[in-house]
């Protein structure tokens, strides 16, 4: 009776879970192994649409661009978002100020952001008239119509936008360390960065880890500030894996082409997260 | 075990659709509060003209209404009745998705994207077509006179272009998907050239070519930018002239800008030519799978009425209403450059995957607007990835 009690209570969740996000994963692993067409006939075509992947061009050039995105963003944030972390819990004079301000790109709405930045970033937005005024040779149609500055330009948005929240992720890591081991640093004569290099880091490995992970695993799947400023353009510039999985399953309706593209970036994210957790666990350990 | 199956039982029951047998399912875009009581007027005429037949209106968008369209027809769930912009018709009926009618096409202004393979599947609605907007202020200042050819629109631009840093002479579409091959035909048209000759795509035409040059060359004296962009750029005064269609108008009509403007229609290649225009169209089509063909065709026949479009076109403050013989009559009282353009105007070239096509034309005109590649490069470029993606 208990037990189906139980089950009564979590029902919702369950069937939730079952149709809205197990059986689609599902659907879609099978549907990456045929030619799906809603108007055409669906046939078994085995790993054709993986193999296909690979010579591409267009999937290539977002997978590299997906690429220099994460790599681009992740040290960025991480390191940016621990020095702010630890000025806060420094207590510099207004902190409270900054860790609420720091995280309000956070909780704003990525659509809002990506359209103020598309007028700041464009031929008359202030950024581009700052870069004028400055005597940088900036790109005549604004940062995001032009091939080497587009796909920076987010990125420069997207660092904004994130460190607020892993500002606080470590803020609660730093804070979670028992205050006697930073005592008897300061007691042993140990300096700031002493501290912060021999208690304060080691601390928070395991926030750092989390970090690492949950950043990778959202900057591998950046799409609605490519979807919203650039569609991909100029010239594909700014086309990452998951905008290329939108514009053929639902632009182009290649269903099972785009699933195929889809379980591709998921087993990229895997290994990439698998990675960071084995070579943070050794440090650790050493540690 | 016994309770749990009843519930989940509940709630599938409780999720699923009522289907009415004599509710006709009506899938439109105009979600604009000016427009929706004129559509839901029609409706009532047909309501009361079909006593029994009730229709539920569903309001779609363009920025998702295809999507949501061809899910339908995928789960085998399309609605009745429904609206289909002028380049997707190609598209259903290649997958014989839709249901043949029958009208009489040649009462009909750009009929032809509704027909494919000589079967005619959709009824043409709304029409409207774009023209050239000039910042007749800008003209002044630069001291150049409205343009009546190709060359004069380039001087025009490359002088108002030179006027300052915040001036741009034209005002140029990025590759926002779907809409910048809209800008980039009516050059090649007004060439008389085309993208489909007897059935086959051909980019390698000298017309092809020569629109293509000509539009690498005004956008270089251009800004380019989103269309929403442009049409905010030039009404703050900034742009010397732009294309874009009847709801620029509307807006430069409501709030007046604080500069002088006029309109145009788009310019031949050589002094004297007509000047072709990309129109854009709302089409009725009825879903093969629809059991109420009958009724839904008696109310796409009311909706498209001339007196029931108009009043759509006069809600909205733009666009015009499919019927030959009112659109023709030149000697109207509303006759504008709109209603000129308008018989000077195409639409997208009928082809099942143009989507694919289309945004390889779009790709080429951007490799020649970045200058990454010269227009004959582009284009040969362009020609092979077409046939790579056609297969042939």
């Amino acid at each position: 009776m208990k037990k189906h009690n139980t089950l009564i209570l979590i029902s919702p969740w369950l069937l939730t879970l079952l149709i809205f996000w197990a059986f689609p994963i599902v659907y879609s692993l099978g549907l990456s192994f045929t030619n799906y067409s809603i108007f055409g006939k669906t046939s078994f075509v085995g790993f054709a649409n993986f193999i296909k992947l690979f010579s591409d061009s267009s999937f290539l050039q977002a997978l590299k661009n997906t690429s220099f995105f994460v790599f681009g963003t992740i040290p960025f944030t991480t390191v940016i978002a621990l020095i702010l972390a630890v000025l806060i819990a420094e207590k510099v004079p207004g902190h409270k100020i900054f860790q609420a301000g720091y995280f309000i790109p956070s909780i704003t709405s990525m659509v809002v952001i990506a359209l103020i930045f598309s007028s700041l970033y464009a031929r008359d937005g202030y950024l581009h008239i700052l870069g004028r005024l400055a005597g940088i040779d900036v790109p005549a149609n604004g940062y995001l119509f032009s091939i080497s500055t587009a796909l920076p330009a987010i990125m420069v948005m997207d660092i904004w936008v994130a460190i607020g929240y892993y500002v606080l992720l470590f803020l609660a890591g730093i804070k979670s360390i028992p205050i006697e081991i930073n005592e008897a640093a300061k007691l042993d004569g140990a300096g700031f960065w002493r501290r912060l290099y021999s208690v304060t880091l080691p601390q928070i490995t395991p926030i750092l880890l989390f970090i690492l992970v949950i950043n990778t695993i959202r900057s591998f799947q950046v799409f609605i500030e490519i979807y919203v400023m650039t569609k991909g353009g100029p010239l594909g510039s700014t086309s990452t894996v998951v905008y290329f999985v939108f514009e053929q399953g639902l632009q182009k309706f290649n269903m099972g082409y785009a699933s195929a593209a889809a379980y591709l970036l998921f087993v990229i994210i895997l290994g990439f997260s698998l990675l960071q957790m084995k070579l943070l666990a050794r440090r650790g350990s050493v540690n | 075990m016994k309770k749990l199956l009843l519930i989940i039982s509940v709630l599938l029951i409780s999720c699923a659709g009522k289907q009415d047998t004599n509710t006709i399912e009506f899938w439109q875009f105009w979600s604009d509060p000016k427009a929706k009581p004129v559509i839901e007027s029609a409706v009532s005429q047909f309501e009361s003209e079909n006593p029994g037949w009730k229709v539920n209106i569903t309001d779609l968008t363009w920025s998702d209404g295809h999507q949501k369209i061809v899910v339908a027809f995928g789960a085998g769930n399309p609605p009745d009745l429904l609206e289909l912009g002028s380049d997707w018709i190609a598209e259903f009926a290649a997958g014989n998705a839709l249901s043949q009618i029958s009208y009489d096409t040649s009462k009909y202004f750009l009929a032809e994207p509704g027909i494919f393979e000589n079967n005619i599947y959709a009824k043409p609605w709304f029409l409207a077509s774009r023209i050239f907007y000039f910042n007749k202020s800008l003209l002044d200042s630069a001291n150049v006179g409205l343009p009546d050819d190709w060359d004069e629109l380039l001087d025009a631009c490359n002088t108002i272009d030179a006027l300052g840093d915040d001036i741009a002479g034209f005002g140029a579409n990025s590759a926002e998907p779907h809409r910048l091959y809209k800008k980039f035909l009516p050059f090649v048209w007004s060439c008389g050239g085309s993208i489909i000759n007897n059935g086959k795509i051909n980019l390698n035409t000298p017309e092809i070519l020569k629109a293509l040059e000509y539009y690498g060359k005004l956008t270089k004296c251009g800004q380019v930018e989103t269309q929403r962009h442009l049409e905010d750029a030039f009404y703050e005064g900034r742009i010397g002239f732009l294309i874009s269609g009847g709801w620029l108008y509307k807006r430069l009509k409501t709030i007046t800008p604080s500069f002088e403007y006029q309109l145009a229609p788009m310019l031949g290649c050589h002094m004297g030519e007509v000047g072709w225009s990309f129109a854009g169209g709302e089409y009725l089509v009825m879903p093969q799978k629809s059991d109420k063909k009958q009724a839904a065709r008696k109310l796409m026949n009311i909706v498209t009425l001339y007196e029931n479009t108009k009043a759509l076109c006069d809600s909205v403050g733009f666009g015009y209403p499919s019927q030959k013989d009112n659109l023709l009559d030149e000697t109207a009282e509303e006759a504008s450059v709109f209603h000129k353009q308008l018989i000077h105007s195409k639409s997208t070239p009928v082809h099942p995957r143009w989507v694919y096509i289309e945004s390889i034309i779009e790709e080429m005109v951007e490799q020649v607007t970045l200058g990454r590649m010269a227009p004959d490069t582009a284009i040969e470029n362009a020609q092979a990835k077409i046939e790579q993606a056609l297969g042939n």
